[in-house]
């Protein structure tokens, strides 16, 4: 060992121009695993940065921190460099998308499938258990309010009582009396009664 | 090489308009992205499909895909590539989904044909980076067999090892150039021998054994190789996170990287890859020199 010879490795690494004969490939192969760590957590946004590392697009901090990333990440070098191969690629074997696959992104029926984002959902609930609230709410007012008197609730006296000459019978609803329909003329005819809409044993008895 | 250039000027305010109006679900920005993109996304199903059909399949995914939550891939442009440039690297995000999905549930030869076509240009990219040159080309032959079935081996046993860190994609490229490592490092040793062996030990009689004095080189080399790394490790945690990408590029193949590709990768002027070629060098000399066993080599000398 050597250390010209280390140094001389080193430059070889370096180098950007003399050709290399298979020894040195295979001791630079070697090499290459010495920088190997951990995989790095690599975030949603990778491919746009690789897309904007590659156009150029990218400010001296997002470049730094793609640095940082690139330098550390073996994935993401060889996801880098294969990225851009393949930008390459699609941009030498360019051809026309065929019409009908076209025309099928078109498509009205092939809607998103948009998931309801979480606040949505919350106020969809919201409003449902408010509309339930308010529902049960108003069936308590129902049920405790006093209803208005019927023949069945009203005094016998009230009962019996002959109706005043003018005065609205017991039985209407208060208001104008013309919301009680008149009866219709001609003759009224029950709509007949079918064996099975009642229990025999519950129906009056059949007339002699 | 077909020519993307080394940098674009950007104008993506349109292109942001146009993504935030398909966000917004905007009347007709759909139908205009869709054909804005629908060439781009095409070639790049047909560069990663084995057949027109198969292509077709996975157009209609991508779409599916861009469309999905939302349209929740899209969020992530922020008009800092042109759109054409970050749709086709969704597209072939997608679709490493989608093969990846297939590895577990297709048949085996269904889902290897998908994936070989999906990484075949992968795959020899990389074999000709570590080994080029005309001298290479059984070895190339060799080495892509030798990934292909150490990648098919146990029911593709190191493909199912992805555990979701990272892409799909960067982590099979990551296992193939380790593969290719290996490769290298169980070949290269064998033939090396016998470039040095004697004449006589070349006729098929002689054994395998390295001579005395191709033992003492191989081990002085193994320990060259060692110190080598460990200085790298070194250095590697001293330098800025530019010079440690340098350094990282530059590893990455057997055959010199030209600096204006180097300059092309990292988004830089070709002088700048220069500059920093200097000061990573300056650096690994730096760590050299403070290494024990040099210290110890030099007080022997």
């Amino acid at each position: 060992m050597s250390r010209e010879r280390i140094q001389s490795l080193f430059q070889q690494i370096l180098d950007d121009e003399t050709r290399r004969d298979a020894p040195q490939a295979a001791d630079l192969a070697r090499l290459s695993a010495a920088l190997d760590g951990q995989p790095a957590t690599i975030p949603e946004t990778t491919t746009a940065r690789l897309a904007a590392m590659l156009d150029g697009g990218l400010d001296d901090g997002a470049r730094r921190d793609m640095d940082d990333h690139l330098g550390r990440s073996p994935e993401l070098l060889q996801e880098l460099r294969a990225a851009q191969a393949f930008l390459d690629a699609v941009d030498a074997g360019r051809s026309a998308a065929p019409p009908e696959l076209l025309a099928s992104t078109q498509d009205n029926d092939r809607r998103a499938t948009k998931a309801p984002r979480p606040r949505k959902l919350f106020w969809t609930w919201s409003a449902a258990a408010f509309a339930m609230a308010l529902a049960a709410l108003a069936a308590v007012i129902v049920v405790t309010r006093p209803l208005p008197p019927t023949p069945t609730t009203l005094p016998p006296e009230a009962r019996t009582a002959p109706p005043q000459a003018g005065a609205p019978s017991a039985m209407l609803p208060a208001g104008d009396e013309t919301v009680v329909p008149a009866p219709r003329p001609g003759k009224i005819e029950l709509a007949p009664e079918g064996p099975d809409v009642m229990p025999r044993a519950l129906t009056s008895p059949a007339p002699p | 090489m077909a020519g993307r250039p080394a940098k674009l000027t950007l104008n993506t305010e349109e292109d942001r308009a146009l993504i935030r109006d398909v966000l917004q679900g905007r009347a007709s920005a759909w139908t205009v992205f869709a054909e804005r993109i629908a060439d781009t996304l095409w070639t790049a199903a047909r560069l990663l499909t084995p057949d027109d059909i198969e292509a077709r399949t996975a157009f209609g995914e991508i779409i599916d895909g861009l469309r999905v939550d939302g349209f929740r891939r899209l969020r992530a442009y922020d008009g800092s590539s042109r759109i054409e440039t970050f749709t086709a690297l969704v597209a072939r995000d997608l679709l490493a989904e989608r093969l990846m999905r297939r590895l577990r549930q297709d048949p085996p030869a269904v889902a290897w044909n998908a994936f070989e076509r999906f990484f075949q240009s992968d795959i020899t990219r990389l074999i000709a980076r570590r080994l080029p040159g005309p001298d290479h080309e059984q070895s190339r032959q060799d080495a892509y067999q030798d990934i292909c079935l150490a990648l098919l081996a146990d029911d593709c046993r190191r493909l199912r090892q992805y555990k979701g860190i990272g892409s799909f994609g960067g982590f099979v490229l990551h296992v193939i150039d380790r593969l290719l490592v290996d490769f290298i490092r169980s070949t290269w040793p064998r033939r090396r021998r016998s470039e040095t062996a004697a004449p006589e030990e070349l006729d098929g009689l002689a054994s395998d054994a390295p001579s005395p004095e191709a033992a003492i080189l191989a081990q002085e080399e193994e320990q060259s190789l060692a110190v080598a790394a460990e200085v790298l490790r070194r250095a590697a945690d001293t330098l800025s996170a530019a010079e440690r990408l340098y350094l990282s590029i530059a590893l990455g193949g057997g055959a010199p990287i030209p600096a204006r590709e180097v300059a092309r990768l990292m988004s830089r002027p070709v002088a700048e890859i220069y500059k920093l070629r200097q000061r990573v060098l300056s650096r690994l000399y730096e760590a050299l020199d403070k290494h024990p066993a040099i210290k110890k080599w030099r007080a022997t000398v």
